[in-house]
């Protein structure tokens, strides 16, 4: 063996950089994803294979038959009715940027030559006309966007694969992998556009949309709809929901559609309601709704509440006029987790849109109001503390699950009573607490070092 | 070299070949698990998930790897902040990203005239921003380099043992691992040079 010199002082330091750098531990916990991945790259050499033999055949015999080729494209030309006596155009299809590899029709619904000639990889670059049934994949790091022939436009994100076909029903999108957002066009009667993935059907009257799909860890397919606009219906193991406007639909292979809100807060009551309801049985008590108080730095605070819609006319309303002392940047959910379209009106009331949803005569509905910016919820206790106390029941004895969400430095003084649940986030402390409401009673309390 | 080294890897590694595959979990994982880990502030059970999605993910699109354009590990940083951020979204959360690092000029300085000088302080080696420079620059570096790196200061193996585990001469190792060791330092150098002052921030 030979001598090796004495390490410097940068080597003696590299040392301590690459081991700080560098945890042994890491390395254990990181091989328990390898078994994935080859089992992935199996999955894809597999499915390469398949490909290829598929592919092979049709190819020979294009060759051998190309005088009775052009019999059966003149033949198609013929007997198909073209798109402009459809009254629908042909799609179109560009690379925004990235790479979109386009593979022909193999379903027999488009023109095999037309379906050819757009075949291969797509640079960013132009609109081209796609002919039904081709398949895409939009490649890492790409995106791709699309004009169907109804007119709706897709935006495909990267590492999306995708086929689109067309039949009486409307256009529709089968995405086995990764997303598409949607602005769809107002359809024709008796047409959808529907977006069909592993596991889910998802029919579109005219809105705008996302469509995700996942794998699960378990290797269960996932598909995630999210509204901006419109209604939308999520259909799986045979079972449907309609999502509303920020309202998120999630169906799992093999088991029925869930609804939830895309705004994390709404979810959260809606979960501390259930709660509650359990925690007033357990006590023998009536519930009333949560409340969030999420306090700011500066003595502010965000809350979210419950308001009832009641409708005492004999005749279903679609708008609704709430009194509320701070209705400028106010937002109102729906209990199905949807956002409703407010609009103050200046005199301290805000206007309620139930157009989508109207309300019956006689029905009351509860709704999830946000008040962004609530002041005066705090009054000053002596050195710097800060004493909450602003809940007064209104009927009989009833349980209320408050949470209180604080900056995570803040320093709890005193609460009461004690919360039933404590949790920490990356920024907050999140304390939340079973409130016992009475008439005339103060409660909780929360003391508060800033 | 270092760019050629890894365009072979990744033109192995789209033709499925399992023993590149094997080969680019063991090296890659491990960092990507602890830059996962810090830059997105995830628990450590929500990172190792992260990291599968991101190397299964990486089966399917290593296909758009372009070597000409940077480092495999730059890309891969990139694939998992997609599979972060649609973690989180899944769970109605915001990505809570953390800048890489919150130099100066004048830390650099000083950074640089220690490493040839004095020993480096154990409350600077455990500085988050510090081992995630440390480990990008590493991973930037050809990965026969980054591997005979490795051996030698994290395994503490001698020139001789490095050269029978890589099949090379001791002579070569050694020079292998001169060079290794000037690449290292001229990329931790930009690093610490180009990073900025900065404060924590949220990104949603």
């Amino acid at each position: 063996m030979k001598h090796e010199t004495p390490p410097t002082p940068f080597e003696q330091n590299l040392a301590r950089l690459l081991k700080a750098a560098a945890a042994p531990e890491d390395r254990t916990a990181a091989a328990g994803a390898l078994e994935a991945v080859l089992a992935e790259v199996r999955l894809v050499k597999e499915e390469t294979r398949a490909e290829q033999e598929a592919a092979r055949p049709p190819r020979r015999f294009w060759w051998w038959l190309s005088p009775a080729l052009a019999a059966a494209v003149m033949m198609v030309v013929l007997l198909a009715r073209p798109w402009w006596m459809n009254g629908a155009a042909p799609n179109q299809a560009r690379a925004v940027y990235g790479l979109v590899s386009v593979q022909p029709d193999r379903t027999g619904q488009g023109s095999p030559a037309a379906s050819h000639a757009t075949a291969g990889d797509w640079l960013a670059g132009q609109w081209r006309p796609l002919t039904s049934g081709s398949r895409l994949e939009v490649a890492a790091g790409s995106q791709a966007e699309f004009i169907l022939g109804d007119q709706s436009r897709l935006l495909a994100w990267p590492r999306t694969a995708m086929q689109l076909e067309r039949s009486r029903q409307g256009e529709l999108v089968r995405l086995s992998q990764g997303g598409v957002s949607i602005e769809a066009a107002k359809q024709r009667p008796g047409r959808k556009l529907r977006v069909e993935t592993p596991g889910a059907l998802v029919s579109v009257l005219g809105t705008r949309l996302d469509v995700h799909v996942g794998r699960k860890p378990d290797g269960r397919t996932q598909t995630r709809v999210s509204v901006s606009e419109g209604l939308v219906d999520l259909t799986a193991s045979g079972q449907s929901v309609k999502l509303p406007r920020g309202a998120e639909g999630i169906a799992e292979e093999g088991s029925p559609p869930r609804r939830r809100s895309l705004t994390p807060e709404v979810n959260e009551m809606l979960r501390l309601d259930a709660l509650g309801r359990v925690e007033a049985a357990r006590r023998q008590l009536a519930a009333d709704y949560p409340l969030i108080v999420n306090f700011r730095e500066d003595g502010a605070a965000a809350v979210w509440t419950v308001v009832t819609l009641r409708n005492p006319a004999r005749q279903a309303v679609d708008s609704y006029a709430l009194a509320c002392r701070a209705p400028a940047a106010a937002r109102l959910f729906s209990w199905d987790g949807g956002e409703l379209t407010v609009r103050p009106t200046g005199d301290q009331t805000l206007m309620i849109d139930l157009a989508h949803a109207p309300l019956a005569p006689g029905e009351t509905r509860p709704a999830i109001l946000l008040l962004p910016e609530v002041r005066g919820l705090f009054g000053e206790k002596g050195a710097g503390g800060f004493s909450f106390s602003a809940l007064q029941g209104e009927g009989g004895p009833a349980l209320a699950l408050v949470q209180f969400r604080l900056p995570e430095a803040a320093e709890v003084q005193a609460l009461d009573p004690p919360p039933l649940e404590t949790r920490r986030t990356l920024s907050r402390l999140i304390l939340t607490v079973p409130a016992r409401l009475a008439p005339g009673a103060l409660a909780p309390k929360l003391g508060l070092r800033p | 070299m270092e760019r050629a080294e890894e365009a072979e890897l990744a033109r192995r590694l789209v033709r499925m070949d399992e023993a590149a595959w094997t080969r680019f979990c063991r090296d890659y994982a491990p960092s990507l698990l602890r830059y996962v880990r810090w830059q997105f502030a995830l628990g450590e059970d929500e990172a190792q998930d992260v990291l599968q999605r991101t190397l299964v993910r990486c089966v399917r699109a290593i296909a758009s790897y372009d070597a000409t354009r940077g480092a495999l590990f730059t890309w891969l940083k990139a694939v998992a902040r997609n599979e972060a951020l649609s973690l989180l979204r899944a769970q109605g959360r915001g990505l809570r990203e953390i800048p890489a690092s919150s130099f100066g000029e004048e830390f650099a300085e000083k950074m640089l005239e220690t490493l040839d000088q004095g020993a480096l302080a154990s409350e600077l080696l455990a500085r988050r921003d510090l081992q995630l420079a440390v480990q990008d620059a590493l991973m930037e570096l050809a990965p026969r380099w980054r591997e005979a790196l490795l051996l030698k200061y994290v395994e503490e193996l001698r020139v001789a043992q490095i050269a029978a585990r890589l099949g090379e001469s001791e002579s070569a190792v050694a020079s292998l691992l001169a060079r290794a060791r000037e690449a290292f330092r001229r990329i931790f150098e930009t690093r610490l040079r180009e990073a900025e002052n900065g404060e924590e921030v949220k990104a949603r």
